[in-house]
């Protein structure tokens, strides 16, 4: 069961000889079932944190653990979706979630990975693209074959980084309830914990468990989210008093936090 | 053809989800404007009305005497059985195809009729075109073993250069470390012509094949390593991470990875190389070779043969855009996928 903990943390990082900090003194717990967003300006640093927890960057000062382990490196306990054009786009959508599969399950035989990919594939609606080269799909198709991929490697945690940020917002909206429908099926979903980067603040108010706000280098804000109902459609909670209070305070932060450097 | 069936497919599934409106609008971009369907249009009229002058210019007997004219009308039957071929496949609706034979046959009655009808042109330097087609049927022994000799020099150097480049480069730009040693290095080297190291490798490698071979090498070499290095260090991040995150070793990296994923840039690469690639082996072919299209040209400009220096050039043209078709054929076939 992933616990991660960010433990006085620092990352600064070296660009043409000018050293940058990015992140410090970061602490945080990530529990285990949480479906965590990380919200804030573009360059706060939310990407570096997933970044970090991937395991892609090593941290200058301090820790990042999953389980009281250190991450040394990127690896299959952890999937990954990136915003756009991640894709192998020399493979096919099935042969991108097959190759995964192959890659992070010793033993699978190529007809059995086919066989789970396609089934991936149908679970976010991309069934009859399996067949597709990515350059043949639109953003949104890509996105749910991303997804697919991910889920393939049955990773513990999740990373998103603003996997709709290039979509309209009708793609968006229906992206999100897909993603909703994975995590809420606790029988099959099959990650435990996810980290959600986004600077849209309705997109974490509908997803997330808890909404950690950053402004640059530092987390300044944790909010724990109500309970969702799976009944109910998933914008029914963002109505609650208590929601709108938060959606308005957050409002306020980003305010607060505007450099005016942002493009 | 098969890549655009399945893009059509694809879209018309798209149509049906709900998130297709991008895919489903390109396509329409994609239709084509109204087009002039005519098969016989006033540009292909022309080019075939100057076909028959060209025909009549020939058989009409100039001053000069000659052998025969037979293959010179062989010829020019050639171009124009692939003309029609071209415009009957498909190149009806472009207007180019006609102006480009058009463009070969104004040129081809201009030398016709100034060199044997009107004896306008040095009769030495400017051969006329009956003798020189007649060169092929009579010299074909001679000519084709000059370019087997030259095509194996080529592959022989062209291709090893292109193996070696990518292998290196793939290797070289994977690792950071060998980048920032291996690139300034190279950074030095490629720019220097390969062709001024002919006349000292022929004296240093034991023979003049080696010796032409390497150049060769040489001169496609460090362009291929320089474009494959940088190519694998501008890759996109989000891709080589997508496949870190696998925990994939360097070897499954490498080749399942970066191979493909470089692999449409590569083959388009042995497009614009191709012709680099003659050309530094047709100069090395003019310093100390006893064989090659370069020897076969070099050694009549020697003799003041112009006759044979032509169909040696012609020679030449022909080989290198039947080469530039096969790559041509071979990325058509092999590259499926584009970039997103």
């Amino acid at each position: 069961m992933p616990r991660i903990t960010f433990k006085d943390l620092e990352y600064s990082y070296v660009d043409s000889n000018e050293t940058y900090l990015a992140l410090e003194n970061i602490n945080l717990t990530i529990n285990d079932g949480e479906f965590l967003c990380l919200v804030g300006h573009s360059g706060c640093g939310k990407s570096t944190m997933l970044s970090l927890i991937a395991g892609l960057i090593k941290p200058t000062k301090g820790s990042v653990c999953i389980d009281d382990a250190p991450i040394e490196g990127p690896g299959p306990d952890r999937s990954i979706v990136f915003q756009n054009y991640s894709l192998f786009s020399w493979q096919k959508a099935l042969k991108n979630v097959s190759f995964s599969i192959l890659k992070t399950h010793p033993g699978v035989t190529k007809e059995q990975a086919d066989e789970r990919a396609l089934d991936l594939l149908d679970r976010v609606g991309m069934k009859e693209a399996a067949n597709r080269y990515p350059f043949q799909l639109s953003g949104g198709m890509r996105q749910r074959v991303a997804i697919a991929r991910a889920l393939a490697v049955e990773a513990d945690t999740m990373l998103l980084d603003e996997p709709f940020g290039a979509l309209d917002p009708a793609i968006r909206k229906k992206l999100q309830h897909l993603l909703l429908d994975l995590w809420n099926d606790q029988e099959k979903s099959c990650c435990k914990n996810a980290v959600f980067v986004t600077h849209d603040i309705d997109e974490a108010l509908i997803l997330a468990d808890r909404i950690v706000f950053m402004e640059p280098r530092h987390i300044i804000r944790d909010f724990t989210l109500p309970k969702r109902d799976p009944g109910e459609p998933p914008e029914a909670r963002v109505l609650l008093p208590e929601m709108i209070e938060m959606k308005a305070e957050i409002l306020d932060l980003f305010e607060k936090t505007d450099t005016g450097s942002e493009d | 053809m098969k890549p655009f069936e399945k893009r059509s497919d694809a879209v018309s599934s798209t149509k049906a989800s709900a998130d297709g409106t991008i895919a489903a609008k390109t396509t329409d971009a994609r239709k084509p404007i109204k087009v002039d369907r005519r098969i016989f249009k006033p540009s292909f009229i022309v080019a075939n009305v100057l076909f028959l002058l060209l025909i009549a210019a020939i058989i009409i007997p100039g001053k000069v005497t000659f052998n025969t004219y037979v293959p010179f009308i062989v010829a020019c039957c050639i171009i124009e059985a692939l003309f029609l071929f071209h415009y009957l496949k498909g190149g009806a609706h472009k207007p180019a195809t006609c102006y480009i034979v058009t463009i070969v046959y104004v040129f081809l009655i201009i030398w016709e009729v100034c060199s044997t009808d009107l004896q306008l042109t040095h009769p030495v330097l400017i051969p006329i075109p009956e003798n020189v087609f007649n060169v092929f049927p009579t010299k074909t022994a001679e000519l084709w073993k000059n370019v087997s000799s030259s095509l194996t020099l080529f592959c022989e150097g062209f291709i090893s250069a292109i193996v070696v480049g990518n292998v290196l480069g793939l290797i070289v730009g994977w690792l950071p470390k060998v980048r920032e040693t291996i690139y300034p290095v190279a950074r030095v080297l490629a720019p220097i012509p390969a062709i001024v190291f002919t006349p000292y490798l022929i004296f240093i490698l034991p023979s003049f094949r080696l010796a032409a071979v390497f150049v060769i090498f040489l001169g496609i070499f460090w362009s291929t390593l320089m474009n494959t290095i940088t190519r694998v260090e501008s890759m996109d991040r989000r891709i080589v991470d997508s496949a870190k995150m696998l925990g994939l070793d360097t070897k499954t990296m490498l080749l399942e990875v970066l191979v493909p994923y470089m692999y449409p840039a590569i083959a388009k690469g042995l497009k614009l190389q191709l012709p680099a690639a003659m050309l530094i082996m047709v100069m090395s072919e003019m310093y100390g070779a006893t064989s090659g299209m370069g020897y076969f040209i070099i050694n009549y400009t020697n003799y003041a043969n112009y006759t044979n220096v032509i169909a040696g050039i012609i020679m030449i043209g022909v080989v290198v855009t039947i080469l530039d078709w096969l790559v041509g054929l071979l990325i058509k076939k092999t590259v499926r996928w584009s970039d997103q």
